[in-house]
């Protein structure tokens, strides 16, 4: 039999792309406020890793939860997939410019409630990118930009607030 | 820049950071900007133009009831002209938003089916106008 060797990382990367999983799945049960538009609550796992465990962690359970989202609900290389990824390769690149101006500039950081607003913004810009792009290239669709933006900042800003509550908790239990 | 010292605002466990309030400021210029840029609410359509892929496939009369079936990469879109308004009846896609859009009329309102290409915009006096709809994923 092969064995791979794992490290503690791994497993811990495993158990919080579950959960991510887990989440996207229930979210994809309930109707949507608005058609297409998901409030994307998954993503309070991928900010609570990147805060407690670095982008590159952050980076892993998002390409899980993808992968193993879209392969649970019948949607793996589809165009609701590519969408997705497209979303996720935008939000991944935001939550990685925040970090590191986080880093740079210490005392103007950002926190769960920032990196998620400009998380979601960079998601729907990416997914609506790709739709433009490779589905539908025409400029009607620029008409939906400004309350697909708007939906992204608000989602964005609640997924934040669960982030903080969760790390919040977490800090408490763990010291 | 000399770095100072975390104030209270940065406190660990404040909700709001410093660098928060640089996004959320961003959001409150981008939002007004982006209506303005995109965002007229029509007056009533009286044409349509339905594109599929990045070709147009028609430009039709709000005026004249009646049924076109788009061909798209997953099937055709069947689209339907009645009194003055146009929607998605039927589409081959896994989502259906497209058709639970519902009808389309002022100027500028725009329905799209992603996973099939099909999308549909209404043409209105001052061609800027626009009503949101929902696009499909």
């Amino acid at each position: 039999m092969i064995s791979i060797p794992t490290t503690r990382d791994d497993h811990r990367i495993a158990g919080l792309a579950a959960l991510a999983i887990a989440i996207h799945w229930l979210e994809s049960a309930f109707p949507s406020p608005l058609p297409g538009v998901k409030p994307g609550l998954a993503n309070v796992v991928t900010l609570v890793v990147l805060l407690r465990y670095g982008w590159s962690a952050a980076a892993w359970v998002t390409i899980l939860r993808i992968v193993g989202g879209s392969v649970l609900l019948g949607t793996f290389l589809s165009p609701a997939f590519l969408l997705s990824c497209s979303g996720a390769v935008a939000a991944l690149a935001a939550l990685g410019l925040g970090d590191r101006w986080s880093r740079a500039v210490p005392s103007w950081s950002l926190g769960p409630v920032g990196l998620s607003i400009s998380a979601a913004v960079a998601h729907m810009g990416g997914q609506f990118y790709a739709a433009y792009r490779f589905f539908v290239p025409h400029e009607g669709l620029f008409h939906l930009l400004p309350i697909l933006l708007v939906v992204a900042m608000l989602f964005g800003a609640v997924s934040g607030l669960v982030a903080h509550a969760v790390i919040k908790n977490l800090e408490i239990s763990s010291s | 820049m000399s770095h100072v010292d975390e104030n209270s605002a940065q406190k660990k466990g404040a909700l709001l950071k410093r660098g928060d309030y640089l996004v959320l400021l961003a959001c409150v210029i981008a939002i007004p900007l982006l209506f303005s840029r995109y965002g007229v609410v029509g007056s009533e359509g009286t044409q349509a133009r339905i594109n599929a892929g990045a070709r147009e496939f028609a430009l039709v009369s709000l005026q004249k009831n009646q049924t076109y079936h788009v061909p798209g990469p997953l099937g055709d879109s069947e689209i339907e002209v009645r009194d003055g308004r146009i929607r998605f009846v039927r589409s081959p896609c896994a989502g259906q938003q497209c058709v639970h859009s519902g009808w389309a009329h002022r100027g500028g309102e725009f329905i799209a089916c992603v996973p099939n290409r099909v999308s549909l915009v209404v043409l209105g006096q001052g061609a800027g106008g626009t009503y949101y709809d929902s696009i499909n994923f």
